[in-house]
């Protein structure tokens, strides 16, 4: 596998890396049984696919927001030539509209149009009065959505959420607490019998941030932390014993 | 024009142009080292440094040794992996891993349910497939220890010359391991293991060979620095959604 300081050369690292991202051939069966068989290179490779699957997905990200503010401002010079055109058509029939003469003895017959309605009053004045035409405003039935919100228990046990699913884990109905950068987060789990419990701290997507191993309380110093939502377990080896919730605030909030 | 043969012409014609295109990805792989704790905080722009430095002078072998096999940003970014560990395993761990709980801002936010099944999927998939033939026997017996549904598919991937019949006898019989106790379904697929390969293997010896393998996934699942925590249940309810999501 050639001169090196790793396991597998740069080559063939490279090559597999490629293979697994779905990119490239496979690799020469010694490669794959190494790798199979060595976890430091599979930590290597891993990390490389997946800095790369970033590095992609950022490069993508940038065309995609080039290409869509391109078509934003030509859909915008579209809109505003058509908006030009509309306003031209308009301004040119509100030069052709004549005037209509009633005589007084004979029996008013407005002319109506769809956008004017024309009015005679007891001085033979001609008033007009052009019909705005109907806006409508859409308002999302924001309470309907979310109580046809649904619930994904298998998600929230995965990423040990908090949310409303019929899962007993997790909706119980504990209340968010809420603190402040500095502060501590003080509890009390004696009601648990269990000898050994371990409490975990994990971000609002999921990464665990800190487990301790602890006996009867908790008195965890909130710092260097963001502030944000946080959720918090009490497990043991065999099952999950209670979830909770808070937010985090900045002092200056 | 394809972005390889791009780099690959900067590669010959002008290796410092080349460079630069590569810094974001130069820097990103220098702040996984400093998250894993391999390096302090103000260190990171001095590694950076020296990265692109070693670059530079190593740029006429990098010329040569570059073989077509792969795409040269990836050969690149390996190099640039092993300048870092170079340096780095001369000194040990200089602070705590760091987890990176909030994750690269760059990334889009999209529908959080599908697209991070979707992502934590290929990444389990990647791990099985890394573990090559055990990553295959791996699978089959997470799905089984999950009550999950064993699909032909599955059986495929063993590199054993399975006959229809014999597809059939093995898919039924590994479904009907459905609610029955861990230690009968180890049994079980003990005897389908030395239907397909003629060995014995004792089910106290596989409920071995699983967990250690288990473990080892788990590990590479949850990564280093720690970017998640998986448990077997965890990892059990992904593959489920990714069913459910396939459905």
């Amino acid at each position: 596998m050639g001169k090196q300081t790793k396991h597998i050369d740069e080559n063939s690292s490279a090559q597999y890396v490629d293979w697994l991202r779905g990119e490239g051939v496979k690799p020469a069966d010694e490669v794959i049984e190494h790798v199979a068989s060595c976890f430091e290179c599979k930590e290597e490779l891993l990390e490389l696919a997946e800095i790369l699957d970033n590095e992609d997905r950022i490069v993508n990200q940038k065309r995609n927001k080039r290409i869509n503010l391109n078509l934003i401002w030509r859909a915008a010079a579209v809109l505003l030539g058509v908006l030009v055109v509309a306003l031209a058509i308009e301004f040119l029939r509100s030069d052709q509209k004549e005037e209509v003469l009633v005589n007084d003895q004979t029996e008013v017959n407005p002319v109506q149009n769809k956008d004017s309605q024309i009015f005679v009053n007891d001085t033979n004045k001609l008033d007009s009065v052009i019909m705005e035409p109907e806006i409508v405003i859409i308002i999302h039935d924001t309470i309907k959505y979310a109580e046809n919100f649904k619930t994904n228990p298998g998600l929230e046990v995965l990423i040990d959420a908090n949310f409303r699913s019929e899962n007993s884990l997790t909706n119980k109905k504990n209340f968010r607490q809420q603190y402040l950068i500095g502060d501590t987060l003080h509890l009390d789990f004696s009601g648990f019998k269990h000898e050994e419990k371990i409490f975990s701290l994990i971000s609002n997507r999921g990464k665990s941030i800190r487990d301790l191993t602890v006996q009867d309380m908790i008195d965890l110093p909130l710092i260097d932390l963001v502030p944000g939502l946080y959720y918090w377990k009490l497990v043991t080896s065999d099952e999950i014993l209670i979830l909770g919730s808070f937010n985090l605030f900045s002092r200056n909030d | 024009m394809d972005r390889n043969k791009v780099e690959i012409e900067l590669l010959q014609k002008d290796p410092e142009k080349l460079l630069l295109e590569y810094q974001n990805m130069i820097w990103a792989i220098v702040r996984k080292q400093f998250l894993k704790g391999l390096v302090k905080h103000n260190d990171q722009d001095d590694l950076y440094q020296e990265i692109n430095k070693k670059l530079l002078e190593r740029m006429s072998r990098i010329q040569e040794q570059y073989r077509t096999s792969s795409k040269l940003r990836t050969y690149f970014s390996k190099i640039i992996q092993n300048i870092c560990l170079e340096d780095l395993r001369k000194v040990s761990l200089v602070m705590e891993p760091k987890p990176d709980p909030y994750g690269n801002d760059d990334v889009v936010d999209q529908p959080v349910d599908y697209f991070l099944i979707q992502q934590e999927y290929e990444r389990f998939k990647r791990i099985i497939t890394m573990q090559d033939k055990n990553g295959q026997k791996l699978f089959l017996l997470l799905k089984i220890m999950n009550d999950l549904p064993i699909e032909r598919s599955d059986l495929s991937r063993f590199n054993y010359e399975l006959k229809g019949d014999a597809i059939i006898e093995i898919e039924v019989k590994l479904n009907a391991c459905k609610d029955l106790m861990k230690k009968e379904k180890f049994t079980i697929f003990g005897e389908i293991l030395y239907l397909l390969d003629g060995k014995i293997i004792p089910p106290d010896s596989l409920r071995k060979w699983f967990k250690t393998h288990l473990d080892e996934c788990l590990r590479l699942m949850n990564g280093n620095p720690p970017r998640c925590a998986y448990n077997a249940e965890s990892l059990g309810i992904l593959l489920e959604k990714v069913i459910l999501i396939k459905k």
